[in-house]
């Protein structure tokens, strides 16, 4: 499938990345090249494969139901410079 | 004592003997940083304070006849792999300033053994690249010729290595990062099996392809910090519970007489450099000479390793690195009206154009419509290339290939045309998506005197196959060694 502009930006806007118009003109250019390799696997059949989605050689890894440490709060909020209140301020979202 | 010959082993021999003290070799290297890291641009923080503290801790121990193997020896950490207390970039604008509030475990397990960490070093963005040149930061020289890349995206540790400004490296492999610039640089790199070593406080790229692994001057150096750093760890979920019969170190005698070779015929294609073919060749005779068996094999399905390699990485790597949104850590855009603009501009300035490439290819695979044509297609390719792999061990102890289809590129060849980046990870890739061990030694130069990388893959937990059969090439390789000049 062509990467389109129109394509590209509605995939820009599901990952959340706010591109300008040149930016985006020219991921678009690249996303084309790019999926013309990605479409190379289109000459195989894997009807009957089944897929794997871990290459981990362990499954259901559990440990005991017991609490932990938590972290240190001040730690956590110290990588923000917009935390107050034990929060973390973000531009109003709820009119 | 010479410094760009210097090993692991050998300062190892010299600290226990007194011939010098944790503090003399740390202020060595410090030095040397000092002194010739502005040619080289490898590390993005250096560490000096906490370094030769310790070092005088180290020396303690020393004193008291205690030593472990990485005891007072100065290595080199990738910065995506998180120290607490000490900014952790990812190379990126997005993490510009972050500092970790939690250790990754395998440095606390160097950190145990009373290892000196010299400092953060230089990688491609969140670990996307070939080139180390998408560091948002600066651009890490190659120590054999400054025009050219040192590779990627574990650039820094390379370089930091094959320079001499660090005795070992912790470097990160998702498709290559370790192995293609140890072989650009000249020296030793290694991808452990997946889950042999710990991902605690590895910042996530692919989560099913990430490892970390160790860069050191010869093959014994990995293996002494892959001794140190393996092990199951309750904050990995997928890490795995094993411990070989024999440590790492002391399994890389032996020879290789009888050892069954196989290289596959798939990876003899057009674009590999005449000059890596000859080395390759050259490597098979001397394999041969030592007693092994070498033989071509077919694997189909390695063909479409590098499409499937992108599309299930980049995959991961949208979702993984959705958690960049500038509202508890990392970059956020200034001047922002709405909680969702805030989001879009953050990522959008605070990501580098590779990340940005690889986001969108990512949420591309997994986007509705054409998730079963991508993303679950490429996961369906790892079964058939994982496959390929169980059958060959079936003939094989390991498998043999170059590291990469030619030597260091110079600065800029690669970076507009990503397409031919990601075509060059050809040999390395494979390794990632069945989760085998791999490592790549020196078995060359080129005419321009480029280091030429020849690779070892294993079968799962197969590490002691791959570094014997390393060491006893590398033994044989030695008196054609060389250090970089600077």
């Amino acid at each position: 499938m062509a990467a389109t502009n129109d394509y590209i930006k509605y995939i820009a806007g599901l990952a959340k990345l706010s591109l300008d118009d040149d930016e985006m003109q020219s991921l678009a250019e690249d996303m084309q090249d790019i999926i013309g390799l990605m479409d190379t696997i289109k000459d195989i059949d894997t009807e009957s494969i089944d897929a794997t989605e871990h290459i981990s050689r362990i499954t259901n890894n559990m440990r005991e139901d017991n609490p932990g440490n938590p972290f240190d709060t001040e730690k956590i909020l110290s990588n923000s410079r917009y935390a107050m209140e034990n929060c973390f301020a973000i531009p109003k979202m709820i009119e | 004592m010479d410094i760009s010959r210097l090993t692991i082993k050998e300062a190892r021999r010299l600290l226990d003997s007194k011939k010098i003290s944790a503090v003399e070799l740390t202020n060595i290297y410090l030095k040397r940083i000092q002194e010739l890291d502005q040619k080289i641009d490898s590390y993005l923080s250096v560490c000096s304070e906490s370094a030769l503290q310790q070092a005088s801790e180290a020396q303690k121990i020393i004193d008291s006849g205690n030593s472990q193997p990485l005891c007072g020896i100065p290595l080199s950490i990738k910065d995506n792999i998180c120290i607490e207390g000490i900014k952790t970039t990812c190379a990126s604008k997005m993490l510009e300033d972050f500092v970790p509030p939690y250790t990754a475990t395998a440095v606390s397990k160097l950190e145990s053994q009373n290892a000196v960490i010299l400092g953060k070093v230089n990688l491609d963005e969140f670990a996307m690249g070939s080139t180390t040149e998408n560091s948002a930061f600066k651009k890490t020289k190659n120590p054999f010729d400054l025009s050219r890349v040192p590779g990627g995206s574990s650039g820094g540790s390379a370089a930091s290595v094959s320079a001499s400004l660090a005795l070992g490296s912790l470097g990160s492999d998702t498709g290559g990062s370790v192995r293609q610039p140890a072989a650009f640089c000249g020296v030793v790199g290694m991808k452990p099996t997946y889950g042999l070593v710990s991902r605690y406080g590895l910042i996530a790229f692919a989560s099913s392809l990430d490892q970390i692994g160790p860069i050191g001057k010869t093959v014994e150096d990995c293996a002494i910090i892959l001794d140190a750093i393996y092990g199951q760890d309750p904050k990995d979920g997928t890490s795995l519970n094993y411990k070989p019969e024999t440590s790492y170190a002391s399994s890389l005698s032996g020879g290789i007489k009888d050892f069954r070779i196989g290289l596959p015929k798939e990876y003899l294609t057009e674009g590999l450099n005449s000059e890596v073919r000859d080395a390759l060749y050259k490597s098979i005779n001397t394999l041969e000479k030592l007693g092994a068996k070498v033989e071509e094999f077919s694997m189909p399905s390695l063909k479409y390793a590098v499409p499937a390699y992108y599309l299930m990485s980049s995959a991961e790597a949208s979702s993984n690195l959705s958690r960049y949104d500038g509202v508890k850590y990392g970059y956020r855009a200034q001047n922002c009206k709405t909680f969702n603009e805030m989001i879009g501009r953050s990522r959008a300035e605070g990501f580098g154009r590779e990340v940005k490439r690889r986001i969108l290819l990512g949420t591309y695979a997994l986007a509705s419509g054409y998730y079963d044509a991508y993303y679950k297609k490429a996961l369906k390719l790892r079964t058939m290339i994982s496959k390929g792999f169980d059958q060959a061990f079936s003939k094989y102890d390991v498998v043999i290939h170059p590291t990469t289809p030619e030597t260091a590129f110079k600065f800029g060849q690669s970076t507009d045309d990503p397409l031919s980046m990601y075509l060059a990870d050809i040999y390395t890739v494979s390794a990632n998506i069945a989760g085998l061990p791999s490592i790549s030694l020196p078995c060359g130069y080129d005419s321009k005197g480029l280091p030429i990388g020849l690779s070892f893959t294993g079968r799962p937990l197969g590490e002691r196959d791959i570094l014997r059969a390393a060491a006893t090439f590398e033994a044989d390789f030695a008196p054609e060694f060389k250090v970089p000049e600077l």
